[in-house]
């Protein structure tokens, strides 16, 4: 996951001129525009009604959102890493402002690393993944940033359950150049401070975000934009964990004409985990990281009305410490460099009224490793309404996350391609059909998607992240599959909006080494996902909404057999994955009271999580228990009932 | 005001987290064989058994009707006769340390096999129990200091007994310390919200320690066999044909019996200071 994107602007739901105008970027994507759309797959986030669904704690999230949408799935209840169309969380791109992040979540997953305060656009292409992107094998996720106003000053601050944000735009010079600068901390560990036995131990996270824009000319734009968050969680002087990323991008925006446009990126990315153990006059210390350093050039050229041509070229330097660990008087250190070299050329061909194309290829050069990675997309218009789309993505990946769970955690081992780790490599073929009643009232989709990848790795058995300092000595490789259908429908005027999805899918794996070298159930298939959301706006002040959430049983390894060493119960695993874990769902409520008065906006939300309190599996385990008439029990672990929310806002 | 943040805290605590038991529809497989066998300077054993089904309670799993060798490199060969449930022994079979040993497990036309090299003698200096103060809590463990000058690998196997009874082990190997090999076995957390009440010690429980120095191919399998009931995966290979457990050539030291008595028990940087 080691090139960066260029964050394309939109147009708006009116037609598309020949002319790459300076067009206003929204943030909503209409019926319309999913129709428009040349690429299957893709999903825009409409930050302004990411508010309005209720979530845990009452915190705006843009992740949470995503999860909600279909093919989107979450890595666990209330986790902020996000699996599409059977991959798992580390197989996705994220990129802020052309910079790439990982581990993108707060308190191990509970909050996501994004601010809304902070954000405009967010894209999620989860079918073909377009030439200037590389570096994922199962979708990128690009979010732009907002720039502030160049014309009014604004701020505002938030005050959640768990943490608060504030926030603070306004001209550096009229018209010419602006700021926008937010911040939000939890505050959980003000609340451990009150119990004698916690109030030594931490547990908090902070982030940071600011941008500022120049428009030198007509013609000229540049931004740079700087994001910094940290975890931070310690037990006494015991234990402590430290993880986050930072990064900082800039860009300059250069339009030569009406038909040629240049994007100039340069950008750096750091994440980084340590964690220190220090019990019984021993300590244990564990870091790494994941560092980037990016420039990129990116052309948008349009010859004429039916060609709009983007081109580009990209160099990533990536510097991965895959671990370094000091073991009381042992220090050892895992690290892997290498250049990333990336040019693509992208054609969008209107070939007719009828038919639309977008083709593509990428070129990657990676160390031993040359990759061509060809995609493409096609729309046939049925009529004004409704219309087939079909795609095909190749996609490979370099940087390789090894992980022991489902979910993103800062003892995550990362590695790069080598001549060990061969290049994770993805191809995927989908076709579907979008439709919208005439009025755009409701539209429908439908989508099916085929999935193969090869060179996926999985820890071996017996073997974990601290086993041994050379990755390559822990690790099996092999491939996978994933294939599903995905419908969701929109109702999108009125009062009442919302809309409804739901994922048939399956995702399996093959590694020789696991499960008898047999294909198995990956860790994270789920047969069945549906997502209702309704948003009512009740007058002109109050909002409510609902959401319920529906996901089959989690593939699950139990044990088949038990026996004794040295008096000790152990349980053997004959088949990985071969269970279900019980299903999940929740149903969420929230309202909004939104007060405008001459100097603000002032805001209530009020909600409440998983309403009938029901106790979803995070975690199942199995012990012996001689009192149980079977000798075995298996205890289900859920981490959150009914959970109450409240939550303030104001904005100047 | 403390006490409402104290009371949110509860509140979060209430409304959040919870356990319960669950029925699981576990499937069966046919057993698999599981040998534990050790030759050392004091002879060899062998415990042979099979897996049981997860819903078993019984366990009368013993093999009784095996034929168990073990062969050394230098041609020795030693069989060992079933003595009890299970059980197989030999006091003539007496291990050499560099010397490498195998053993095969034939029961009907099954046979399985595994090899393990001899390891040195070593000492033990000092073994005690001691506490640390952890989240308000004392934390009981033991401590078993090794010599090891920590110019090779070396891997140490500890087996603790209460009153007869297994208690705890360690798997450990000598990475990072030079001079000295410190084990550290947590023991029990004094606590109230304690749930392993059978981890607690009671005054006057009897702690019987052996210590054993093994090989890589041993320690893999009790690292592996430890990690498996977090990382749902079953243990290294140490024997063919797919049986579970281990064989060991290894040496054994047996530690002198440590009584239990809570009041008497140190916090290790007390106990530092006054050495």
């Amino acid at each position: 996951m080691g090139t960066t994107a260029y964050a394309e602007e939109e147009n708006d739901s009116t037609a598309k001129t020949d002319d790459l105008n300076e067009v206003v970027v929204t943030a909503s994507h209409s019926a319309s525009q999913r129709l428009n759309e040349v690429q299957i797959g893709i999903e825009k986030i409409d930050i302004s009604k990411m508010g309005q669904v209720p979530a845990i704690f009452g915190e705006k999230d843009i992740i949470k959102s995503l999860q909600m949408l279909p093919g989107v799935k979450s890595d666990g209840e209330g986790s902020c890493g996000f699996q599409v169309r059977g991959g798992t969380s580390a197989q996705n791109l994220v990129l802020v402002d052309n910079a790439p992040m990982y581990n993108t979540g707060h308190l191990v997953g509970l909050f996501s690393a994004f601010n809304d305060e902070a954000l405009q656009t967010a894209a999620l292409y989860k079918g073909q993944i377009p030439a200037k992107f590389g570096g994922a094998t199962s979708s990128v996720l690009d979010i732009a940033t907002k720039p502030g106003n160049m014309y009014d000053w604004h701020g505002g601050v938030s005050i959640g359950l768990l943490a608060s944000k504030v926030f603070i735009e306004g001209p550096i010079a009229d018209d010419n150049a602006s700021f926008l600068l937010t911040a939000r901390r939890s505050y959980m560990d003000f609340f451990l401070k009150a119990d004698p036995k916690y109030k030594d131990n931490t547990l908090n996270f902070y982030d940071i975000n600011y941008r500022a824009d120049v428009n030198a000319s007509p013609k000229s734009k540049m931004f740079v934009s700087f994001y910094h968050g940290k975890d931070n969680m310690a037990v006494d002087d015991l234990m402590e964990m430290h993880w986050g990323n930072t990064t900082l991008s800039g860009g300059w925006k250069f339009t030569a004409n009406d038909k040629l446009r240049l994007n100039t990126t340069l950008a750096y990315s750091y994440y980084g985990s340590n964690m220190g153990y220090f019990v019984a006059n021993k300590n244990y210390v564990f870091d790494g990281h994941i560092k980037q350093g990016i420039a990129r050039e990116a052309i948008d050229w349009r010859p004429n009305d039916r060609h709009s041509v983007s081109l580009g070229a990209e160099a990533a330097y990536q510097d991965v410490l895959s671990a370094e660990w000091d073991c009381m008087a042992l220090h050892e250190k895992n690290q892997r460099s290498q250049w990333d070299i990336n040019a693509w050329v992208n054609d969008d061909w209107k070939v007719s009224n009828v038919l639309e194309v977008s083709a593509g290829l990428r070129y990657d050069h990676f160390g031993i490793y040359d990759n061509l990675e060809p995609r493409a997309s096609m729309k046939v218009n049925l009529s004004k309404q409704h219309c087939i789309k079909a795609g095909y993505s190749r996609t490979t990946q370099n940087i390789h996350a090894i992980r022991s769970s489902n979910t993103s955690m800062p003892m995550d081992r990362y590695t790069i391609s080598t001549s060990f780790v061969k290049p994770e490599q993805a191809d995927q073929v989908s076709l579907g059909y979008i439709g919208m009643t005439k009025d755009e009232d409701y539209d429908f989709s439908v989508e099916g998607y085929y999935k193969w990848v090869r060179n996926i790795y999985d820890y071996k058995d017996g073997k974990m992240f601290s086993s041994e300092i050379e990755i390559e000595n822990l690790i099996l490789g092999g491939k996978g599959r994933a294939y599903g259908v995905e419908l969701c429908a929109h109702k999108n005027n009125g009062n009442l909006t919302g809309w409804a999805s739901y994922t048939l899918s399956w995702s399996e794996n093959k590694i020789d080494g696991i499960n008898n070298g047999n294909w198995y159930t990956a860790n994270n298939d789920r047969r069945h996902d549906i997502n209702l959301v309704g948003m009512y706006k009740i007058d002109k002040r109050w909002n409510a909404s609902a959401a319920f959430v529906f996901t089959s049983g989690q593939a699950l390894t139990a044990p088949s057999a038990k026996y004794k060493i040295d008096g000790t119960t152990f349980f053997y695993y004959n088949e990985r994955n071969g269970y279900r874990a019980p299903s999940c769902h929740h149903l969420d409520l929230s309202a909004t009271y939104t007060k405008h008065t001459k100097k603000c906006e002032q805001q209530w939300t009020f909600g409440i999580y998983n309403i009938y309190n029901r106790e979803n599996p995070y975690v199942i385990t199995f012990t012996e228990d001689k009192g149980n008439a079977t000798g075995t029990k298996a205890t289900q672990t859920a981490l959150f009932g009914a959970i109450p929310f409240i939550a303030f806002s104001v904005k100047y | 005001m403390k006490k409402a943040i104290t009371f949110l805290s509860l509140c979060l605590a209430i409304l959040t987290s919870c356990e319960k038991e669950i029925d699981i529809d576990y499937n069966s497989i046919t057993p698999l064989y599981v040998v534990e066998a050790n030759i050392s300077e004091d002879g060899a054993v062998a415990k042979l058994s099979q897996t049981l089904d997860v819903i078993d309670t019984l366990w009368n799993n013993n093999i009784e009707n095996a034929n168990v060798t073990i062969t050394g490199e230098d041609g020795s060969i030693y069989i060992l006769h079933h003595d009890s449930a299970g059980i197989y022994s030999s006091k003539e079979a007496r291990g050499i340390p560099g010397k490498r040993y195998t053993i095969k497990v034939e029961i009907g036309d099954y046979v399985t096999e595994s090899s393990s090299v001899m390891q040195e003698t070593f000492n033990v200096s000092d073994s005690y129990l001691y506490k640390i103060e952890m989240m308000s809590d004392d934390e009981y463990a033991l401590r078993i200091d090794v010599e090891d000058d920590g110019t090779k690998a070396s891997y140490y196997y500890v087996l603790v007994t209460r009153n007869g009874e297994p208690y705890k082990w360690m798997i450990m190997d000598n990475r990072g310390q030079y001079g000295t090999t410190e084990i550290d076995i947590d023991c029990f957390y004094d606590s109230d919200s304690n749930d392993d009440e059978e981890d607690i010690l009671n005054d006057d429980d009897k702690l019987d320690i052996e210590v054993r120095k093994v090989d890589r191919k041993t320690y893999d399998f009790y690292w592996s066999v430890a990690i498996g009931m977090d990382t749902r995966s079953n243990p290294i290979r140490n024997f063919t044909n797919n049986t579970l457990g281990y064989f060991s050539a290894c040496n054994i030291n047996k530690l002198p019996t440590i009584t239990f008595k809570k009041q008497e028990v140190e916090y290790l940087d007390a106990r530092n200071r006054n050495k």
